[in-house]
């Protein structure tokens, strides 16, 4: 891809002291996560690091506490609801201000985009007084709607980005071969843009499964997100069982970008096109 | 079936017409104004629609002088983080995009990975670090450097520190994404006209990525201000922040015009902020995409 | 097998004029070889014969906002002609050409294939074939699925479309390539992929947007060579549009030169070159130069006798649209082929001057003579005569009918 320049090489002797920083600061991103994984296998029932023996007690107790299941499945079901129908409206918004030739089309995406900049603490109260009186609170559609509105972003401007990136010719090249615009749409555009559609979905999906602010006011006692759960135990129990809970959500989280990344370079991979003066093969 | 499409169509095959773009962006629409717009808007305006029209919550909230404090302390911790922030984030980022690809992929991966794990779980990880008897004060109290723990948790240094290690990647990326915009030739340039690479770093290298320093300060500014989890969790009663401060108001005490009044002037400071940042910069590039 | 004979050695058929005779000479030796040329024919008979269609264009207009890209052109296409549309960038050519595929809507006038109104027709009803510059190869797909597309969007059994697709590959000579992704090709082999996609399913008419420009010189030749080939067999269409004015000259069976949004002269090579309508024309197609003065007298027919401001007088003869009078102004085109520098003499009363520099290209020296009057003067020996030294004074001569007098404001 021509757009990965590196300002490498032309700049000896600053190198070396901008890995002195960089380094502690790679290390101080990741250390947080990475200490949690050795003291979820830890046999005591308080935090100890390092753990002075290897034991999978706390994910058996998560796994058997039915509290910790419920709330996953619970979590997961909402996620697995608001990142389809997310991704589906915030691409077609997407297709809209991109393509439609909308005036003062910063100012449209400014307003749609607007949940990413509304701080979270407004939002959750606001949905909370919002759900309140339709006594959706502590519900699975509740907690759909109040979702939905801060995962649509993502796909929205993700596939925005991919739309504006990618070659219009081509489209204009299947409606010469007969397409109409929905085939052309369906057999041309979006196979194009798969990987940011997937991508946009990856995030929606993370945005309404790791949501901890806005859980954390409309959950109810029987019914709450996983976040939720995690909250109260943070705020009431040190327990391992929350180093077990982080730790396998870490690791969602790692085949998530693992997955994302692999698609993207899968697919840009296949896209590489040479359009350079080059002799004849044939 | 010709016959039906051909006087339908709109001027160019590239542009939409406004009937197909209003039908994609019809769902979006409803959606953040049915879900998103009404239930933000019903809750600002309980700040002055008390029994008709009032601006008596905003007078009560700027003669007490608790609100101010915290306000105050707000900003000083956003500031607080944002500069912390850049300062670790830029020599990373200058690093990453002058290494081999394989060092700054894996450095990237490095830096979306905590970007994408709940909040939950890293500012659970801060907790477990912090705390009286958690792994720093571990190290520290059983290696003999120190005879007692260092109290950290739950004060504002553990908010600040927690903060900063959760908004970091949003200052990298942007930064990062800068610095890799600038073609190579330009410091391959000044070097050949007898710049240090000291020079080149000030003089072409760090103008030309302010676009990127800038993304990244508004977005971890605004970021700070309305932060709602890490305060809560690392933070304590003598910390409280706009976000824990109108929690309090609406939740424990139940004073719903105060809390939507705070909200309110949060709001509208990140607007303007914002707004006046956005006249330069594309809403892509400051959510770094 | 009849029919592919005489479309391969009868480039003439239907009386057109073709500028481009030697071409046939070249693709017949082309073909030569036994086994390409049957493939080719096989090829040919599984896509099917068609004549290509009429085009007629009529008072066509676009505005883009305030901007008049395309001011109300008319232009008719034989069937199975090669018309290019030349003209520099903004001249409204890939604006025609925009119009003609129905990707964009006409402000006004009609267009017609086959007396059929497709105006309102949006582009995947037109039945058009159209090659982009880029290629604009879907990157999703294999070579065989891109050039069998448009066959499946026509609904064809997979069987046929993969047959018909292959034998399209052949047709622009790239057999083995059917099952590679299009980053995988050369550039030149990503344009013939482009190509046999746009013909598979025998279009009417086969619109191709400046396809060489990506491409370096050498394969923009050759290619160029196999898509005029390419053409004769298939009695299609086309439309070509183009800035090269090389290209144009070399390929079409009849050039339309545009300009601010209009057809400045429409007619085969030859006639465009040696009789330009305008000063436009005359600048745009191979090199000019140009001297300015007044008609002093008029002769018989066109004949006439111009005079320079410093005095100077030779022979000329008028050309454009305008009625010129004795006194007029004009502008007279000189091609530099037809210019003969002769050693100084006192007597002669046309344009002479200083030779200030001499390029040498290999088949032709280019000398450039500065008059006494500061113009310029382009004058062009061929290899075998020997180049003018730099700094000697010539005098110019030409014939009168190769100096071409226009009218001019003043």
């Amino acid at each position: 891809m021509a757009g990965t320049q590196r300002i490498a090489r032309t700049l000896r002797g600053p190198r070396l002291s901008s890995w002195l920083v960089a380094v502690p600061v790679l290390i101080f991103l990741i250390l947080p996560t990475l200490i949690i994984v050795p003291i979820s296998f830890t046999p005591v029932d308080h935090l100890q690091f390092p753990p002075q023996s290897l034991s999978l007690r706390w994910y058996e107790e998560l796994f058997q506490q039915a509290g910790w299941l419920d709330a996953a499945l619970f979590s997961l079901k909402i996620a697995l609801i608001v990142a389809p129908v997310a991704t589906i409206v915030g691409g077609l918004g997407a297709l809209a201000v991109v393509r439609g030739a909308l005036p003062h089309a910063s100012l449209v995406t400014g307003l749609l985009a607007a949940p990413l900049i509304v701080p979270a603490i407004i939002y959750a109260i606001a949905v909370l007084l919002f759900l309140g009186p339709l006594h959706l609170t502590g519900t699975l559609p509740g907690f759909v709607l109040a979702h939905a509105a801060i995962a649509v972003p993502y796909p929205y401007i993700v596939v925005s980005a991919a739309l504006y990136r990618y070659d219009a010719d081509l489209d204009l090249a299947a409606m010469s071969c007969g397409a109409s615009r929905l085939r052309t749409l369906w057999h041309v555009t979006l196979p194009n843009i798969a990987a940011s559609v997937f991508t946009g979905l990856l995030l929606a999906f993370l945005t309404s499964f790791d949501d901890a602010t806005i859980s954390f006011f409309i959950s109810s006692v029987s019914e709450e997100s996983l976040p939720r759960k995690m909250f109260d135990n943070i705020e009431f129990a040190i327990s391992p069982v929350l180093a077990a809970v982080a730790t396998l959500l870490t690791l969602v989280t790692l085949c998530g970008v693992g997955l994302a990344i692999g698609v993207q370079v899968v697919s840009s991979r296949r896209r590489r096109v040479r359009i350079t003066e080059e002799v004849e093969m044939a | 079936m010709a016959a039906a499409q051909a006087g339908r169509g709109s001027r160019s095959a590239r542009v939409y017409g406004p009937s197909l773009t209003a039908v994609c962006l019809a769902p979006m629409t409803v959606l953040l104004g049915v879900l998103f717009y009404l239930p933000v808007g019903a809750f600002l305006a309980r700040s002055f629609l008390v029994d008709g029209f009032s601006t008596d919550v905003y007078a009560d909230l700027a003669s007490r002088p608790i609100f101010l404090l915290i306000f105050l302390r707000t900003f000083r911790t956003g500031i607080i983080v944002t500069l912390v922030a850049l300062v670790l984030a830029y020599p990373l980022a200058y690093a990453m995009a002058r290494a081999r690809p394989i060092v700054a992929g894996v450095a990237t991966a490095i830096v979306l990975l905590p970007l994408w794990t709940s909040v939950l779980v890293r500012s659970y990880a801060w907790t477990v670090l912090l705390d009286d008897r958690g792994v720093i004060n571990d190290i520290l109290v059983g290696s003999g450097l120190l005879h007692a723990p260092l109290r950290i948790l739950y004060t504002e240094t553990a908010v600040w520190i927690g903060m900063v290690h959760i908004l970091l990647p949003l200052m990298v990326l942007p930064i990062y994404s800068a610095l890799r915009a600038i073609p190579t030739d330009l410091p391959q340039a000044a070097s050949g006209l007898g710049a240090s690479p000291r020079a080149v770093l000030r003089h072409v290298v760090l103008p030309l990525s302010l676009p990127g320093v800038f993304a990244g300060v508004v977005i971890v500014f605004i970021s700070a201000l309305g932060f709602f989890v890490t305060p809560a969790i690392l933070g304590g009663p003598k910390t409280l922040m706009i976000s824990t401060l109108i929690t309090q108001q609406a939740t424990s005490l139940l004073d719903w015009p105060v809390a939507s009044a705070i909200a309110l002037v949060l709001l509208v400071i990140t607007m303007a902020i914002v707004m006046a940042v956005g006249r330069s910069l594309s809403i892509e590039r400051l959510l770094s995409i | 097998m009849p029919d592919g004979q005489v479309l391969m050695s009868d480039p003439g058929a239907g009386g057109r004029p073709t500028g481009a005779s030697f071409l046939s000479a070249e693709g017949a030796a082309a073909g030569a070889r036994p086994g390409v040329q049957t493939a080719g024919r096989e090829a040919l008979e599984q896509l099917g014969h068609q004549r290509g269609s009429q085009i007629r264009i009529e008072g066509l207009v676009k505005h883009f906002g305030d901007v008049r890209a395309v001011a109300g052109v008319s232009l008719g296409l034989e069937a199975g002609e090669f018309l290019a549309l030349l003209g520099p960038s903004g001249s409204g050519k890939t604006t025609i050409l925009m119009c003609l595929a129905g990707f964009e809507r006409a402000t006004g006038g009609r267009i017609f294939i086959d007396d059929e109104d497709v105006t309102t027709t949006p582009p995947d009803k037109r039945d058009i074939g159209m090659v982009f510059q880029r290629y604009a190869l879907f990157p999703h797909m294999s070579v065989l699925d891109n050039v069998a597309f448009p066959l499946r969007m026509r609904r064809r059994p997979r069987a046929e479309r993969e047959a018909l697709a292959r034998a399209a590959l052949e047709l622009v000579r790239l057999p083995g390539v059917a099952e590679r992704r299009p980053h995988q090709l050369s550039g030149g082999q990503q344009q013939r992929v482009a190509l046999a996609r746009a013909i598979v399913f025998r279009p009417r008419l086969l619109l191709m947007d400046e396809p060489l420009g990506a491409l370096d010189k050498k394969l923009r030749e050759s290619l160029q060579l196999e898509i005029k080939q390419l053409q004769r067999q298939l009695g299609t269409t086309v439309l070509y549009v183009t800035h090269d004015q090389h290209e144009a000259l070399t390929m079409a069976d009849r050039i339309a030169v545009m300009h601010e949004g209009a057809v400045q002269q429409v007619g085969p090579p030859q006639q465009l070159y040696e009789e330009p309508a305008n000063t436009f024309v005359a600048d745009f197609l191979g090199e000019t130069s140009f001297v300015d003065g007044v008609v002093a007298d008029l002769g018989a027919s066109a004949a006439c006798r111009v005079a320079t401001a410093g005095g100077r007088r030779f022979a000329a003869t008028l050309a454009g649209p305008d009625v010129v009078r004795a006194g007029d102004p004009v502008r007279v085109a000189i091609r530099p082929e037809r210019v003969v520098l002769r050693p100084s003499s006192a007597d002669h009363d046309g344009l002479a001057g200083r030779v200030i520099e001499a390029v040498y290209d290999g088949a032709s020296t280019l000398h450039l003579i500065e008059s006494a009057e500061g113009q310029i003067i382009r004058a062009r020996l061929p290899a075998g005569v020997p180049p003018v030294p730099l700094g000697d004074r010539v005098d110019l001569v030409w014939e009168p009918s190769s100096a071409r007098a226009y009218r001019r404001e003043r």
